[in-house]
């Protein structure tokens, strides 16, 4: 019985170290003097942000993932939820295989997508551009919200309306005053969901931006260009607003499975 | 066969079980003979159900022992216990036939196929469910599952069959079949069940022995009959039946309920009268009986079988009265009358208050 | 009646729209590509098989070499990914949520940056082999862990892990205690109940976690590229190499509607094994 439980104590810390130690590293090395990712980490030091921060790459790819991270987000709670009240609205079996259906672009390869996507753009000469990375992260961020919102409105109970119909609340009142409260907290936790989703997109972002610059994109280039270190930094900081979101998110959706 | 018949099938002794700092046993001795239907009778967080998940195996005591026939099994898990289980809820594998679900236990214990197929068929048979056995638990009825879930534990041929609140998920009418149902299977198959449920009229209408637990401990054990008749204390009394609980002081022995004392052995401590609401007459003029008390009729309440009359008597205690039809019908009584309560002295019984 | 089903259609609309024009019009434009052929760097519509034909010869090792690779990763994905739901479930009592929280935060950790970190993880002057090296355990670093199919599958498993707890875990919340504590009940020992009450239960579960591991890891070209070395070619550099450095994206999209087609029939293969295996287990 104790072997038992020491051997699953054991998987459990190899797992979580698994998991963890790379994300940790990354954050370790990015506040060490050592340019090479190898141990020792060196002095503590700021530089690696500080030379993050000179270049005018940085603001550019900064500003770019905010304004499709943002627009992503809006749409994707937008749409997502209007389409989960669709659905609801539909009937249990044709809305559980338009769930299914329109979460399919999530088990899709990335690059599957992402070059079909570019060629569609490019046979239809549609410029890339903001125009064309939004809608396509949309296309597998709003499964998030339709998933979350869909099992919300679909485990409500139908009483809470009528009584707010016998109360005399007309269906704008009840979407305002009952069904948006309720729904509030999964809904801004499903928007974050796919905010970090689109954050963390590097292959259809890369497809599909044409000339600028992202956070993903811009860690791309250092990848393969040089072994610039300031790279932990920028990991750092993708890491950071991406674990923020989640974490918020997570604790908003209540997730317990 | 045991070499002494009279020795318990099953015994516990000094079993105790706390969680966290909360305490669910307290040390409680328990014997159950071959043959009892048992009752674990209890309001909610009593530890009834704890209790009988010691007794299955899912949980360990923190002390004491758990012997069935003389052997010691406090350390032995659910799977090699002789004793079986009905889940609350039923517990069915969902993803199982009815058949696979009797036939699994035997599985289990490496009984082929053809070995099992005719216990699982006689028992199929004798739970009513042979029509069922191809369909899966999701396409049944509560009452259906509860049979399957019956027929699951009892193809094992336990030594005890322990069931959790049996008739909890059933409605009224199928709670009352299910019931002389479960008695006459008991009765058929000779074996020995204890049951554990919050419905005292349940209890009675199952079991011949009732443990009545409350915080923990085992109040009050014996017979249907007997804990209706004489509870041990007021919790007792006010759980089995409807009952009548006034407060009293009991001083050198005597006492004083209005202008009657009563005689009463023990020391002198609050005590209270408890008397059931059959046994009391209600009269006009004062009339000769054991007890009586002067009171007033605040509600008449039509209950179907019977009137209940509520009465406020001289002491400001509120008594409940169940009479026959017959006597609302003579014309006298009516709310606000002054009536005289009076009930026998071995209908009512001095109880130590809980 | 009529008005609320016309509006629920309305309200499904705009999503809908956007899952034609930005999935299902390129996907079925990246097929009729497929038969299509380049000359002198210009796209001819045409009704070829060549394109097929190539994936079948040429590529057929690739192809082969991806499906068993991300077959592997799937497979061990799926395991580990049981193994940590199943602890979270029945055996990590009150840690079980903070085990959960933990897993899911590193769900979105950078998907770039992971690689990166394996890469200076691995290395052979990497921190695993100077851990190693310094334990004793081995006198020379090895120099495989990294640039090698190795790197590879390691690489795909930290990232995928995550989302294969996702949908198992879910199951496993699903199935009720009374059926397991039933079985027990009945004699069954722990690996008993595990196949016979537990695994048929969570069947959409274990197969969702493990199709999505394999389709993820079965396109990847960005792990490959990164740490699996010159000899590691998965499909998805090969597409990626047809559509942007040959400029030949007929044979790049039949390659992918390859890829996919052999991807999904090796899940079906699974399922199918899965619900087999399960029922000759049982009896």
């Amino acid at each position: 019985m104790t072997a038992r439980s020491l051997g699953w104590s054991i998987f459990g810390t190899l797992m979580v170290a698994f998991l963890v130690a790379p994300l940790v590293l990354v954050v370790a090395f990015s506040f060490g003097e050592n340019p090479h990712a190898t141990l020792p980490f060196g002095e503590p030091t700021l530089k690696w942000y500080r030379k993050l921060f000179a270049g005018d790459e940085f603001w550019n790819a900064l500003y770019n993932s905010a304004v499709i991270t943002l627009s992503v987000g809006l749409l994707s709670a937008v749409l997502g939820t209007a389409a989960a009240f669709g659905f609801v609205a539909l009937g249990k079996r044709l809305s559980e295989a338009g769930v299914r259906l329109v979460s399919l672009p999530v088990m899709l390869p990335p690059l599957v997508l992402a070059l079909a996507l570019a060629s569609a753009f490019s046979a239809t000469r549609i410029p890339l551009g903001f125009g064309t990375v939004v809608p396509s992260h949309l296309v597998f961020t709003q499964p998030f919200v339709i998933l979350v919102i869909y099992a919300r409105l679909a485990a409500f109970d139908h009483a809470l309306f009528d009584s707010a119909r016998d109360l005399g609340a007309s269906r704008a009142q009840i979407f305002l005053t009952i069904t948006l409260p309720l729904i509030a907290p999964s809904l801004i936790g499903a928007t974050l969901l796919a905010m970090a989703v689109s954050l963390d997109d590097f292959v259809i972002t890369f497809f599909t931006i044409g000339g600028g610059m992202t956070f993903s994109t811009l860690i791309w280039g250092m990848l393969r260009t040089s072994l610039d270190p300031s790279i932990n930094a920028l990991g750092t900081l993708v890491l950071a607003a991406t674990l923020g979101l989640s974490i918020v998110a997570l604790k908003l959706t209540n997730y317990r499975g | 066969m045991p070499s002494t018949n009279d020795a318990p099938l099953l015994r516990l002794t000094g079993v105790t079980k706390a969680f966290g700092s909360q305490t669910a046993l307290q040390p409680l001795d328990l014997s159950v003979a071959r043959g009892d239907f048992l009752a674990l009778l209890g309001p909610s967080g009593c530890g009834k159900t704890t209790l009988l998940r010691i007794i299955g195996g899912f949980l360990s005591p923190d002390k004491g022992t758990v012997e069935i026939d003389g052997r010691d099994i406090t350390a032995i898990g659910p799977e090699h216990r002789p004793i079986n289980m009905v889940f609350q809820g039923y517990g069915l594998f969902p993803h199982m036939t009815v058949r696979e679900n009797v036939g699994y236990g035997l599985k289990i214990a490496g009984h082929a196929r053809d070995k099992r197929e005719p216990q699982v068929n006689a028992m199929l048979e004798m739970m009513h469910i042979a029509t069922l056995a191809d369909r899966l638990p999701g396409e049944l009825s509560g009452g259906q599952q509860q049979r399957v879930a019956l027929a699951r534990a009892l193809v094992m041929k336990p030594s005890v069959l322990l069931l959790d609140e049996p008739l909890a998920a059933l409605d009224l009418q199928l709670r009352k079949s299910m019931q002389s149902e479960l008695r006459n299977l008991h009765r058929e198959i000779g074996g020995t069940f204890i049951c554990v449920t919050h419905d005292q009229s349940e209890a009675i209408g199952l079991a011949n022995r009732i443990a009545v637990m409350n915080a923990g401990r085992i109040v009050q054990e014996g017979t249907p009959e007997d804990i209706y008749k004489r509870p041990a204390n007021t919790f007792v009394a006010g759980f089995i039946g409807d009952s009548n609980i006034l407060p009293l002081m009991r001083r050198s022995g005597v006492c004083t309920l209005a202008s009657n004392s009563i005689a009463s052995d023990g020391p002198d401590a609050q005590v209270a009268m408890m008397v059931r609401p059959t046994d009391i007459q209600l009269s006009e003029i004062k009339p000769t009986a054991d007890i009586c008390v002067p009171g007033q009729v605040a509600d008449i309440v039509f209950m179907g079988d019977h009137v209940k009359f509520v009465v406020v008597i001289e002491t400001g205690d509120t008594l409940a009265v169940h009479r026959p039809h017959a006597e609302c019908d003579t014309g006298w009584i009516g709310r606000g009358v002054p009536v005289f309560a009076s009930w026998s002295r071995n209908d009512s019984h001095v109880l130590d208050r809980t | 009646m009529r008005d609320a089903r016309l509006r629920a259609i309305a309200a499904v609309m705009p999503s809908l729209l956007v899952w034609i024009g930005f999935f299902l019009a390129p996907l079925v434009y990246l097929f009729i590509v497929s038969f299509w052929r380049v000359r002198q760097y210009r796209l001819v519509t045409d009704a070829t098989l060549d394109n097929y034909i190539a994936a079948g010869s040429e590529y057929q090792h690739a192809i082969l070499f991806t499906v068993v690779l991300a077959g592997f990763v799937g497979l061990l994905t799926t395991v580990l990914a049981f193994a940590l739901a199943y602890l979270i479930r029945f055996h990590a009592g009150r840690f079980g949520n903070a085990l959960l929280l933990t897993v899911l935060t590193t769900l979105f950790g950078g998907y770039l940056v992971k690689i990166y970190a394996w890469k200076g993880l691995l290395g052979s002057d990497g921190i695993v082999n100077r851990a190693l090296l310094e334990t004793g355990l081995i006198s020379q670093p090895i120099t495989w862990l990294l640039y090698s199919p190795i790197a590879v599958v390691i690489t795909l498993v930290s990232f995928l892990l995550p989302y294969a707890v996702l949908p198992i875990n879910a199951a496993l919340r699903g199935i009720a205690d009374a059926p397991i504590e039933a079985a027990r009940d009945l004699g069954a020992r722990p690996v008993r109940i595990l196949i016979d009450v537990i695994l048929p239960q969570c069947e959409r579960g274990v197969l969702t976690a493990f199709a999505l591991a394999f389709f993820i890891s079965a396109g990847d070209y960005v792990t490959p590229q990164l740490v699996g070395g010159p000899e590691t070619f998965m499909i998805g550099n090969f597409i990626q190499s047809q559509y942007v450095n040959r400029m030949n994206a007929p044979i790049g999209s039949a390659l992918a509607v390859v890829t996919m087609l052999a991807t999904l029939a090796a899940v079906a293969l699974v399922s199918f094994l899965y619900r087999r295996a399960l029922r000759a287990c049982s009896t």
